[in-house]
């Protein structure tokens, strides 16, 4: 019942993101509230979350298998297959975003190496072809070597560092400091470990009690590294405060508590919230004027320094979110089924 | 008896740019200057650049900062026009994943409309605020017909651009390019022939006889965001840094 439950509310959702899909692919951009001043918008966020998700929780499940902690470690298919969801998911997204979609091929054949989105598409096939070798050898249930594993995390890391990157190298902006690095990084494990403990605990694995412990630790590491942030920057928003209490200091509250039912949904708790912090910092920076009166030189509509994503925006992004989901299942569903009758 | 008349300098900068384009392109190094003692802040380079253009809503090439200073009665405004600096150390060439921008040799930072994706790193990139993304829109998009003038084709870059939907340039970065269809046909930019305190000029700074080299060289001309090193190729007379 509880499952037929869940593929109607995916239904639902691919079908109203799809709607919005549409209306973006017809009508075009001018349906995005994306403007001059903030051309980095939701889906950019939801694009970083997701890789983040997929790069974060692959990591931590190599460490996991390098450590040789078998109860962690049996969740390394489920943990690839989550990888290549959130990753297609991810790259949809910043496809989309594109002004000009059908140029993306560009992305391989012109590249300009000293740009750090010009690497990116070379860190992303490497990255799933490892996530490809990682599914494949654990369905055949292929002893791997410690080296696997290490490149594993060496490859993660990367994909997560290259793309923070992307936003602390230009000059001028907030991004253009250390702490930007570390908290991608350290938002992404949290985001991808929080996941896959959802994951684990929907699917009844008896390893969520384990996964709390890791989650318990990111999050107070993350805790402290957002406080860095924000007293870097001066500023806090009110989307970080909210975000702070209700996915970091309640989140450690109820693991420290240790109530067992609960764990799963905070592990969902904590993985959507790094969306939310996610989107602040990409456009708190942004907001922030190259010189003083500059919002106010030339106004008019594209101009302003002020982003709400727009009904199509967020229908796209229900659309990218039950993709993922339908992504998951449907590869999950398979594998098991062909395993179950292999071993028949 | 016999009277010099001084010559006009709009008259002065076209001869030299004719002269330039005599050069190879190689040979000449464009610049503008800006001497802001001068600017009466009317924006009218920045409309008048809108027309040349054809920029749609959330596209404008150059802004004009307008700053007060100091408490009553001592008070100032500022006018500081603002735009590409077609800087010689290129966060934006850098930051374009495909190649589609990059620096010409003549020093004009380009766009390659038909090569850009459109996916505005570049605009994060500039420090000075002057790239800005075609998203598309038009002002009258909302009323029962979008007007010939909104559809009436620009000439950036030499060509012929007509703003349809999949249609470079929406969809693409855009900013400043110094009018390049315009100098390449011996004709100074548009912000250039509009400024009515005529405070802005432009030329081959690598011409020693022109006017731009001879008022570089004679004042105390400085960049925005020295500080950042990108050497950029506007300068400015009076340019006070600590306002902005």
């Amino acid at each position: 019942m509880k499952q037929k439950i869940f593929l109607f509310l995916i239904a639902i959702s691919f079908i109203v993101g799809l709607i919005g899909l549409y209306r973006y692919l017809t009508i075009g951009h001018s349906l995005l509230n994306l403007n001059s001043a903030v051309p980095w918008g939701l889906w950019v966020a939801v694009y970083i979350w997701f890789v983040g998700i997929s790069a974060g929780n692959y990591f931590i499940v190599m460490f996991w298998n390098i450590i040789k902690n078998k109860k962690l470690s049996n969740l390394t298919t489920i943990s690839a297959i989550l990888s290549l969801s959130t990753l297609s998911a991810g790259l949809l997204s910043i496809l989309l975003d594109l002004g000009h979609i059908e140029r993306f091929y560009k992305l391989f054949i012109s590249v300009n190496f000293s740009s750090v989105m010009g690497w990116m598409g070379f860190f992303y096939s490497i990255f799933t072809f490892i996530l490809l070798v990682t599914l494949v050898l654990s369905f055949i249930k292929k002893d791997v070597t410690t080296k696997f594993y290490v490149a594993g995390i060496v490859i993660s890391s990367l994909v997560i560092l290259v793309e923070s990157m992307l936003f602390a190298r230009p000059p001028g902006k907030h991004w253009h400091s250390i702490i930007f690095p570390i908290h991608f990084f350290v938002t992404s494990i949290l985001s991808g470990t929080g996941i896959l403990m959802f994951i684990a605990g929907l699917l009844k694995k008896d390893n969520t009690s384990l996964i709390s412990k890791t989650l318990l630790v990111l999050l107070i590491v993350n805790l402290v590294v957002e406080i860095i942030d924000i007293v870097s920057m001066g500023t806090i928003s009110n989307l970080k405060i909210i975000y702070l209490l209700t996915a970091n200091l309640i989140p450690i509250i109820l693991l420290i508590l240790n109530i067992h039912t609960l764990k799963t949904f905070v592990g969902l708790f904590c993985g959507i919230g790094v969306l939310a912090t996610k989107y602040d910092s990409l456009i708190t920076a942004q907001l922030k004027q190259p010189f003083k009166g500059f919002e106010n030189a030339f106004f008019e509509p594209g101009l302003a320094f002020s982003y709400i994503p727009s009904f199509t925006e967020w229908l796209v992004t229900i659309f990218l979110i039950s993709f993922s989901v339908t992504f998951f299942y449907v590869f999950y569903k398979s594998i098991t089924s062909l395993s179950s009758k292999l071993v028949r | 008896m016999s009277t010099k008349i001084k010559e006009d300098i709009l008259i002065r900068m076209q001869n030299d740019l004719k002269r330039a384009l005599t050069k190879p392109v190689e040979k000449r190094k464009w610049a503008m200057l800006i001497d802001l003692r001068k600017c009466v802040g009317c924006h009218a380079c920045t409309i008048a650049c809108k027309a040349e253009n054809v920029l749609p809503p959330g596209v404008v090439y150059r802004r004009v900062l307008e700053i007060e200073s100091g408490k009553y009665p001592d008070v100032e405004r500022h006018f500081v026009p603002v735009l590409c600096n077609h800087c010689d150390k290129t966060p934006c060439v850098d930051a374009c994943p495909v190649k589609a921008t990059k620096k010409r040799v003549d020093g004009i930072v380009d766009i390659d409309y038909n090569h850009c994706i459109g996916c505005r790193a570049c605009l994060n990139a500039c420090p000075y605020g002057a790239r800005t993304s075609d998203f598309g829109k038009f002002y009258t998009q909302d009323t029962p017909k979008i007007q010939p003038y909104e559809l009436r084709p620009a000439f950036e870059y030499q060509k012929k651009w007509y703003r349809k939907k999949g249609n470079s340039p929406i969809g693409n970065a855009r900013k400043c390019h110094f009018c390049l269809h315009r100098i390449e046909s011996g004709l100074l930019p548009e912000c250039v022939v509009t400024c009515i305190g005529k405070a802005t000029y432009f030329g081959d700074i690598e011409d020693k006889s022109s006017l731009i080299f001879e008022i570089i060289n004679s004042n105390n001309v400085k960049v925005l965001k020295e500080k950042l090193k990108l050497k950029p190729r506007v300068y400015y007379i009076g340019l006070k840094e600590e306002l902005l």
